[in-house]
C-alpha cells in the first residue's frame, strides 16, 4: 500500500506518516521543509523498512507544487491514500493584512490542497479506488477578527471536500474530512487553551485506522462537534465582545 | 509599519518558534525554577537561527540530578521533536540519531537488528544528547570507556557558528569540549555512535556476597575477568564489622539465547523529575534507612544460583525500581559519586566509617564500580574506584555532603558534577585540574556565553 502525506514534516503530518509506515505503507512525504521531511523519511525507512520518498515543494506556489507531487507519485504503481494535513497560520492574519500574506495563506491552506485532491481523485478513480483525507480546523467554526484568512480558507476547504465527496459518490474513492480541535503541536505551544489539546499521535491513530471509510466531515475529538455548534450559537451581542 | 517582503514571507510560513512559561525541578529535588521554554520541531529553527535572543540551554529527558538543562536565565530548548534515527550501517557498526532520542527507543531499534550500545546509563528514558553532555558511563567502564568513546561525530548548533559538523576530522576541539561539556557548547542536533554486535539477547547474572568491603578490590579484580557488567552494592548502615557488607553483581552475555527472553522491548518505562516528587513525605530517616538496607542486603545476598535476565534488564537495571527515588519524597535526595584513586580507597572508606559511627546519617545506597581512564576537562573519568552514596535530603546529610567535599579534596578524588546539585565551585576547581582550560576553551568558542544553565552559573563557567 502507498500513501501520500502532504505536510509531513512535523505535527499531525509527521504522526500520520509514522502510523502509516507502522502499517506497512510505502510513503511519499511532501513538505516545504526539506531537511525535516528527509529526516522523517529516513527514520521510517530504517524503522519499518518501507519505501519513503521525501518531496520538497512550497505549497505557496500551487500549480508548481501540484506538478512536482503528481510527477513524484508516478514512481508508485498505485496510490491508496492521499492525506492533506498541511496548513499555515500567522499572527498577522487580520482584516487588512498585507495582500501577499493573504495570497500565501489562501494558496497553502486552500488552493494547493484542493488542486492536489482533484488530481489524485482522478488518478484513484481511474485506478479503481483510494482514499482522500482532508483536515480542517475548529478555528473556522465562526469568523473572528483573528486568523481571518486561515479560517476562511479552512471553511472553503470544508465545502470543497463536501463537493469532492459528492463527485466521488459512485466511485471507489472514499472522502473524509477531519475538523480538528486543539492538537499539541507547535501552533498551540505556549497558548493557554480553554480545552486541553489532543495529541498528534491520537489523531494519526484514529485517522489511519479509518481512511478507507467514506466518512465525510468528522469532528475529532468528537466533543468538538457540540462545542463548535455552541460557538456558532453564541448571540451576536455577546460574541462581538469576545476576543479569542 | 510594513516589513520587507522576504521577512514577511518567512513569517507567513506559520508556526514560528513559540515560547511558554514552565517549571522544572532537578531530578534530585534540589533546585526548582520557573523558566521560559520552547520545543523546536523543525530544522529551520537551527538553519535560520530562529532562536530567541538571550541565553539558551538544551534539554533531553531532564534526568540529570543537577539543574543542567534549565536555569541561568536561559530559555530551555526541549529536544523531544528531534528523536529520529537518520542512518544505520551494520557493516560500519555505526548509527546516526537525533540527540533527543531516548536510549530505550534506540535500544529497541538496534537490538532488533543485532546491535547495542555497550556504554549506557541505567534507565532507558535518558536521552542520547544527555549521555554525550554528561559523558555517562556504563557497567564495564574499564573495558568500554565512557560514552565519549562511542561518539564518532555530531552536528551542533550555536547561534554564533550556525550548524557545524563536529568530529575527529572536523572541529575536533569542539568535539572534545562538547563530550562531557554539560550542553554548554550548544545544542547537539545529531550524534553518530559506534555500536557493537549483540553476543546474545540474554545476560547471565551472578551475585557474590561480600562480607568485608575492605577486600572489595581483590574481589572485583577476581570477578571482572570475563564479566560484561560488574558493580557492587553495600549496606553502609550496618555497624562495626558488618559495615559495608554487600554484594558483587556480575553479568555475562549468555553464550546462546536458547531459552532467553530476547529482551528488545517496546515498553518505554517512564522516569521524570517532576513525577519523582509525587509522594510528599520521605520514607527515609536513619531508622528506616537501616531497616531498608538490612532488608535489601538479606534479599540480595541470599544464596542463589546464577540466573538469566534479558539484555534490556541487564543494561537498564533501574527499570522497575523507579519508585526508589519517590521514597525520598518531595524534598528529594543527595547523591555523592566520587572517583577515588585506588591507593586512597581504604582511607576513604575508613574515614567515612568513622564519621558515620560518630554522627549517623541515613545512607540508602552505596555502590561501587571500577574505573580505568584518563581524566580530561570536566569529564567524570580516570582510574580508581567509583563510590556512589545516596542520602535523603536533610540538614544532617547536607553536613555529611560537606564532609565528603573535604574528604574528596583531601584524597585527590573527583566528584561527579552531574550528580550533586550543591557541589561547590571550590571543590570542582580543586578536583578538576583542567577546570581553567575548559573554561577558557568554552569562552573562546562561545564568547558571549549564550549557553548557560543553573549548573554553569554555580560553577562560574
Amino acid at each position: 500500500m502507498t500513501a501520500v502525506v502532504v505536510g509531513a514534516s512535523a505535527g499531525v503530518g509527521r504522526a500520520l506518516a509514522w502510523e502509516l509506515a507502522r502499517r506497512r505503507h510505502d510513503l511519499l512525504l511532501v513538505s516545504r521543509e526539506e531537511q525535516d521531511v528527509d529526516a522523517v523519511a529516513r527514520d521510517l525507512r530504517l524503522r519499518f523498512g518501507v519505501r519513503a520518498t521525501p518531496v520538497a515543494v512550497d505549497l505557496a506556489t500551487p500549480r508548481q507544487a501540484v506538478r512536482v507531487v503528481v510527477a513524484a507519485g508516478k514512481n508508485y504503481e498505485r496510490i491508496d491514500a492521499l492525506l492533506l494535513p498541511a496548513g499555515a497560520a500567522v499572527d498577522e492574519d487580520h482584516i487588512g493584512a498585507d495582500p501577499d500574506i493573504v495570497d500565501r495563506l489562501v494558496a497553502v491552506n486552500f488552493l494547493s490542497i484542493a488542486l492536489l485532491a482533484a488530481e489524485f481523485f482522478h488518478r484513484m478513480a481511474a485506478e479503481g479506488g483510494g482514499a482522500i483525507v482532508g483536515f480542517g480546523s475548529i478555528a473556522a467554526a465562526r469568523g473572528r477578527s483573528r486568523n481571518v484568512v486561515y479560517a476562511a480558507s479552512k471553511r472553503a476547504l470544508t465545502s470543497y471536500f463536501e463537493s469532492l465527496r459528492h463527485a466521488a459518490a459512485g466511485s471507489n474513492v472514499s472522502i473524509s474530512f477531519y475538523e480538528l480541535g486543539f492538537v499539541a503541536t507547535q501552533a498551540s505551544f505556549g497558548r493557554r487553551l480553554l480545552v486541553p489539546p489532543t495529541t498528534a499521535e491520537r489523531v494519526a491513530r484514529h485517522v489511519v485506522a479509518r481512511y478507507h471509510q467514506d466518512r465525510g466531515t468528522v469532528y475529532f475529538p468528537w466533543y468538538w462537534r457540540p462545542l463548535t455548534m455552541g460557538v456558532r450559537l453564541v448571540p451576536w451581542l455577546l460574541f462581538r465582545r469576545m476576543s479569542f | 509599519m510594513s516589513l520587507p517582503l522576504d521577512r514577511r514571507r518567512e513569517s507567513a510560513v506559520g508556526a514560528e518558534l513559540r515560547l511558554e512559561r514552565g517549571r522544572y525541578v532537578s531530578f534530585d529535588g534540589g533546585l526548582e525554577l520557573a523558566v521560559m521554554r520552547a520545543r523546536p520541531d523543525r530544522y529551520r529553527v537551527w538553519r535560520d537561527r530562529e532562536v530567541v535572543n538571550g541565553p539558551l540551554i538544551s534539554r533531553g529527558a531532564g534526568l540529570s540530578y543537577v539543574a543542567a538543562s534549565f536555569g541561568g536565565g536561559a530559555t530551555t530548548l526541549e529536544s523531544d521533536a528531534f528523536d529520529r534515527i537518520l542512518d544505520f550501517s551494520p557493516q560500519e557498526r555505526t548509527v546516526t540519531v537525533e540527540a533527543g532520542i531516548r536510549l530505550g527507543g534506540l535500544f529497541a531499534f538496534l537490538a532488533a537488528r543485532g546491535f547495542f550500545l555497550p556504554t549506557q546509563p541505567g534507565h532507558p528514558a535518558i536521552s542520547v544528547g544527555g549521555c554525550v553532555a554528561a559523558d555517562v558511563h556504563g557497567k564495564n567502564q574499564p573495558r568500554d570507556g565512557t560514552f565519549t568513546r562511542q561518539v564518532l561525530g555530531m552536528s551542533l548548533f550555536h547561534p554564533r557558528h550556525g550548524v557545524i559538523d563536529v568530529s575527529s576530522r572536523s572541529h575536533p576541539e569542539v568535539l572534545r569540549l562538547t563530550c562531557g561539556g554539560y550542553g554548554l557548547t550548544g545544542t547537539i542536533l545529531t550524534v553518530t555512535l559506534r555500536v557493537a554486535p549483540i553476543a546474545s539477547g540474554a545476560v547471565v547474572r551472578e551475585t557474590i556476597p561480600i562480607a568485608d568491603i575492605f577486600s572489595l578490590r581483590e574481589e572485583m579484580t577476581r570477578a571482572s575477568g570475563d564479566a560484561d557488567f560488574i558493580f557492587t552494592w553495600h549496606d553502609f548502615m550496618a555497624r562495626g564489622r558488618r559495615f559495608g557488607r554487600g554484594i558483587l553483581e556480575v553479568g555475562r552475555f549468555a553464550q546462546s539465547d536458547e531459552d532467553a527472553r530476547v529482551g528488545y522491548t517496546t515498553a518505554s518505562p517512564s522516569l521524570r523529575a517532576d513525577a519523582r516528587r509525587t509522594w510528599r513525605l520521605s520514607l527515609f530517616n536513619r531508622y528506616s534507612a537501616r531497616a531498608f538496607t538490612a532488608l535489601y542486603h538479606a534479599y540480595a545476598a541470599r544464596p542463589r544460583t546464577s540466573r538469566k535476565v534479558s539484555l534490556f534488564t541487564g543494561l537498564f537495571p533501574i527499570v522497575g525500581r523507579e519508585s526508589y527515588f519517590k521514597l525520598f519524597g518531595r524534598r528529594g535526595f543527595f547523591e555523592y559519586q566520587s572517583l577515588v584513586p585506588n591507593d586512597a580507597f581504604a582511607t576513604f572508606l575508613e574515614t567515612i566509617q568513622k564519621r558515620l559511627e560518630r554522627e549517623p546519617v541515613a545512607v540508602t545506597l552505596a555502590s561501587t564500580k571500577a574505573f580505568v581512564g584518563r581524566p580530561e576537562l570536566l569529564r567524570f573519568d580516570g582510574t580508581g574506584t567509583v563510590l556512589a552514596l545516596n542520602f535523603p535530603r536533610s540538614r544532617t546529610s547536607a553536613d555529611f555532603m560537606r564532609f565528603l567535599d573535604d574528604l574528596v579534596v583531601g584524597t585527590g578524588s573527583k566528584p561527579n558534577i552531574i550528580k550533586d546539585s550543591r557541589l561547590p565551585l571550590e571543590v570542582v576547581r580543586r578536583a578538576y585540574p583542567e577546570y581553567e582550560p575548559f573554561r577558557a576553551a568554552l569562552r573562546e568558542f562561545d564568547p558571549d556565553r549564550i549557553y548557560r544553565s543553573a549548573l554553569s552559573e554555580r560553577l562560574a563557567l
